[in-house]
């Protein structure tokens, strides 16, 4: 079904023409004319560009489904500690514990990639494929600094947000992702791996310093997420 | 705002500017009128596709 601008493009696309040629004819008026070509054009361009290639809502109940299989996971095994993201090969792996003794160090929690449960002696956790793991392999561009690289992945490639501010201090990555288009209301998800956007930057932020990141806390303000995120070193054990 | 969004609008006034400049400087030659309009389309695609490529 055309959407309203589409109507929009298509109405300043007759009315340009019939202008043009009504200004050429009639009138005999060049500025006028070239007013209409002008509108012609506009409509046109309108027509042409798409708003958004994949429909937004097809978008959006794919990654609920994504997101809804992983509620189930975690409900099932009654994960309940925060998601550790770490990059492995080139992608990004979420290592959620599900027993409370976790004394693992993420070096040995890397070496288990490739299986769903990682264990090391009595701490046992999944290894888990997150939500946009596969958009950051392809948007994800060397060099570029972290506040960047998470614009590109929020806002231009995925587009669950409209802007993201981000203050590094040692350790520590504060984001603030302005209006999130994109989100998900599963209890669990959020608890264990935090909300899509601020999931998302974990995962950009592990690939970019090729180091295990964690979501600290999460506020949501009005329409921002002010996240916390911690960045650590392989030899450290996340849970204690 | 999104990409597409300002794209419209910035293109929008684009047009009006130019139409507006070359009436005020009393050009009446429809060709020139045509040739900005396809600059600044093709200016605006091309801006457009690096944004989203980058």
């Amino acid at each position: 079904m055309p959407d309203k601008i589409e109507f929009f493009g298509a109405g300043l696309t007759a009315f340009g023409t019939i202008f043009a040629t009504s200004s050429y004819i009639l009138l005999a008026n060049v500025p006028l004319t070239a007013l209409g070509v002008g509108l012609t054009v506009l409509g046109l361009t309108i027509l042409i560009t798409p708003q958004h290639p994949v429909p937004k809502e097809t978008v959006q109940a794919f990654i609920r489904s994504s997101c809804e299989n992983l509620e189930t996971l975690l409900e099932a095994t009654g994960a309940f500690m925060k998601a550790t993201y770490f990059p492995s090969n080139g992608k990004v792996y979420a290592y959620i514990p599900v027993t409370r003794e976790q004394n693992i160090v993420m070096e040995d929690v890397g070496k288990n990639v490739g299986n769903l449960i990682a264990k090391s002696g009595r701490s046992i956790g999944l290894i888990i494929i997150p939500p946009a793991s596969e958009l950051l392999k392809t948007s994800f561009s060397e060099g570029a600094g972290l506040d960047t690289v998470a614009g590109e992945i929020l806002v231009d490639a995925s587009e669950v947000a409209e802007s993201v501010k981000l203050v590094e201090s040692d350790s520590t990555l504060v984001l603030e992702i302005f209006r999130p288009r994109v989100d998900v209301n599963f209890s669990r998800f959020k608890a264990v791996m935090g909300s899509l956007p601020t999931s998302i930057a974990a995962q950009a932020a592990a690939l970019k310093f090729s180091k295990p990141v964690q979501v600290l806390d999460e506020r949501f303000e009005g329409n921002r997420i002010i996240s916390r995120l911690k960045v650590l070193e392989w030899t450290s054990t996340p849970y204690t | 705002m999104d990409k597409h969004t300002l794209y419209i609008i910035t293109f929008t006034i684009l047009i009006t500017v130019s139409v507006s400049s070359l009436a005020a400087l009393g050009e009446s030659r429809l060709d020139v009128y045509t040739s900005i309009f396809t600059l600044e389309y093709l200016h605006w695609q091309q801006y457009l596709g690096r944004e989203e490529r980058r």
